[in-house]
């Protein structure tokens, strides 16, 4: 597969909590054992609610955080095995969005600093002025315009603000870049121009994202494929289509039926999940989701569900789809 | 839903204009002319975007602003008392008894530093509807009506012990723990997930049905004004733009704000792959705008009238809008 950008295979990042007392160490499992891949061009979405390691995962396909075991194939380059000076320039080519324009940004940085900052590491430009005429062009790509160079961060709105951490994300050319709940702290009105910023500079720059997100909506408006996480696992990763039109493990099912529907005369029947998301510091035995499904086995408790290829590029990780387990859910 | 019978207003706010002082002479006007009611058992949703003036209008139906540096003018009468003229001693009867709130952050709103029995057995007293001695049991018969499992253990845990979705739900058997005729619920949802989210919605449309409650939801979030509300009123720059029945709003919205704010809604039951259609720019701060339509920096059928003049609310059938292209209907306001 020549389209091929990034393979995640296994990927397992834990945090270690040591015990103040005793000797033995305790595993927080933020992220564990994820496989999939994003092809160039495309938007693959990650899907969950707080504390599934979305967050944790995007920062360790960047070594942000740094991966436990598992590896990360950007480009057919295990990313693993990269020096950190290798590291910081193949940065240059898979870049981050972050959720909070207002703690994102320098705030005693000027616009014009901030990025020509990310210019000069990476080695774009000839000379300052050079470079100078790329911010200005940068400015303008995000829908901002070259007189806002000289401001500081908190002379932006939420929105314009989210436009410069953009702006800092292409700066670099990038092939990938990892958006990491990009519009959860905006306005609705202000959310849906951001979105479209997105999706114009993903057409124009031939862009690759991965997206994540909690909000559901948002997730399928913007992505090709769509991969469901709970608790440090993906549970479902399907196309977009196939998934919304029929979601196959029963926590996908849930929280779709859980989002709250425009349409007044709407009437479908709402799973309403019992308890509460378990901590990720000591999650359930076997499947994860077994202690609020309303399809749990005996089977769900104490293995892991594998995954099951349904269809071409569609996979659930749910006993009730394993052929083996056929008779327990009959 | 909407076209019951009548039933008796239990809350009604006149013309309130809610100010903060910014120096001596200075001042500047969060919310103008707010006008509304609020029926018995009915759930009206109050809608707009960060500093809109949702919250401050939460706040001060409860008189909870501050006094010194705010003026609130108007009336707001509740079962034909005006709270706006209460006494804080007055007010205190009414707060947590006949009209309680709960919060957006489960967290801060909750004492860290006492125990979740604690609180609730400490507005049960206060109220006179435990008495010391029984406040324990009457606590835990409340956490149990709001879905807490383990309720008998739940009283002795602290709040940080618990997880939002649990916290929020001890808020609420707080707020209901004297059986009030209005909740005011200030984004009760936005800081939990969309799973938790469900459970929480669907405890509020329960209670409201067991004690016969009306509810003030304040929300940015138009799927959970679909799901819970009868009523809604759209808020834009401190002022009502749009009030209407739930489903009028919802299919038939009139205001040029409301209908930006609805498509700039990702539909989850639409395969579409059609750019958004946003509003433009950004929500003016309070005291931007000097004259004129506040929303026409933003607006797609702005015209000359709308640079000079604030519309009126404008009557259509059972819509009020704040909108010069429905001038020629305008009722008696």
């Amino acid at each position: 597969m020549s389209n091929l950008l990034l393979k995640v295979e296994n990927l397992k990042t834990y945090f270690v909590k040591k015990n103040f007392l005793r000797k033995e160490k305790h595993y927080v499992k933020a992220v564990d054992g994820l496989n999939f891949h994003v092809n160039k061009g495309e938007t693959l979405g990650i899907v969950g609610e707080s504390g599934c390691g979305k967050s944790t995962m995007g920062r360790s396909i960047l070594r942000l955080i740094e991966p436990t075991d598992g590896q990360v194939i950007f480009n057919n380059q295990n990313i693993r095995t990269l020096s950190e000076k290798e590291m910081r320039k193949l940065r240059g080519e898979m870049q981050i969005v972050f959720q909070d324009p207002y703690a994102s940004l320098n705030p005693k940085m000027t616009v014009g600093a901030i990025l020509f900052e990310a210019l000069k590491t990476h080695d774009i430009g000839k000379n300052a002025k050079d470079r100078l005429s790329i911010v200005q062009d940068l400015l303008v790509k995000v829908g901002l315009s070259p007189i806002h160079i000289n401001r500081y961060p908190h002379e932006f709105s939420g929105g314009q603000r989210q436009r410069i951490g953009i702006a800092r994300a292409i700066a670099v050319n990038p092939s990938l870049i990892i958006a990491d709940e990009p519009v959860s702290a905006l306005d609705v009105s202000v959310q849906a121009q951001i979105l479209n910023l997105f999706q114009e500079l993903k057409n124009s720059l031939g862009l690759t994202y991965i997206f994540i997100a909690h909000d559901l909506s948002v997730v399928k408006h913007v992505s090709d494929r769509i991969g469901v996480m709970y608790l440090g696992r993906i549970v479902e990763l399907s196309d977009k289509k196939s998934l919304f039109k029929e979601p196959l493990h029963p926590y996908t099912q849930a929280l779709m039926s859980a989002v709250p529907s425009l349409d007044p005369d709407s009437s479908k029947q709402r799973i309403i999940l019992n308890g509460d998301i378990p901590s990720p510091s000591n999650p359930p035995s076997g499947c994860a989701f077994h202690t609020r499904c309303p399809f749990k086995q005996n089977v769900c408790e104490t293995v892991v569900p594998k995954e099951i290829k349904v269809s071409d590029d569609r996979y659930v990780y749910c006993h009730q789809f394993d052929t083996d387990y056929k008779d327990a859910f009959s | 839903m909407t076209t019951q019978p009548i039933t008796q207003e239990i809350l009604t706010v006149e013309n309130v204009n809610i100010s903060f002082k910014k120096s001596k002479t200075q001042s500047v006007l969060a919310v103008k002319d707010l006008s509304f009611q609020i029926r018995q058992d009915e759930t009206v949703a109050l809608v707009g975007e960060s500093g809109c003036g949702k919250s401050v209008t939460a706040l001060s139906l409860m008189q909870l602003v501050e006094k010194n540096s705010s003026i609130i003018e108007g009336n707001i009468l509740f079962e034909g008392e005006n709270l706006n003229k209460l006494t804080e001693k007055e007010m205190q009867a009414v707060r947590g008894n006949k009209i309680s709130m709960i919060f957006q952050e489960p967290m801060t709103s909750l004492n860290p530093v006492h125990k979740i029995g604690k609180q609730i057995s400490e507005v049960l007293v206060l109220h006179g509807f435990a008495t010391k001695a029984d406040s324990k049991d009457k606590a835990i018969e409340i956490l149990k009506k709001v879905g807490i499992p383990r309720a008998d253990s739940i009283i002795n845990e602290y709040p940080h012990q618990l997880s939002g979705g649990m916290r929020q739900r001890v808020m609420i058997a707080i707020a209901m723990a004297c059986n009030p005729k209005l909740l005011i619920a200030d984004e009760p949802t936005t800081a939990l997930d969309v799973t938790i989210q469900a459970q929480i919605l669907e405890l509020m449309k329960t209670l409201q049905q067991q004690f016969n409650t009306a509810i003030l939801l304040i929300t940015h979030d138009l799927g959970v004004v679909s799901e819970m509300a009868d009523r809604v009123i759209v808020m834009y720059y401190g002022q009502i733009v749009e009030q209407a029945p739930v489903r009028t709003l919802l299919k038939n919205p009139k205001h040029p704000y409301t209908i930006g704010l609805l498509n700039s809604v990702p539909d989850i039951n639409s395969d579409s792959d059609e750019p958004l259609s946003p509003i433009e720019g950004n929500v003016p701060n309070i005291g931007e705008i000097k004259e004129g339509c506040p929303f026409r920096l933003r607006c797609k059928q702005v015209h000359a009238k709308c640079h000079t003049e604030n519309p009126a609310l404008f009557q259509l059938d059972q819509q009020f809008v704040r909108c010069w292209l429905y001038e020629k209907r305008e009722v008696g306001a």
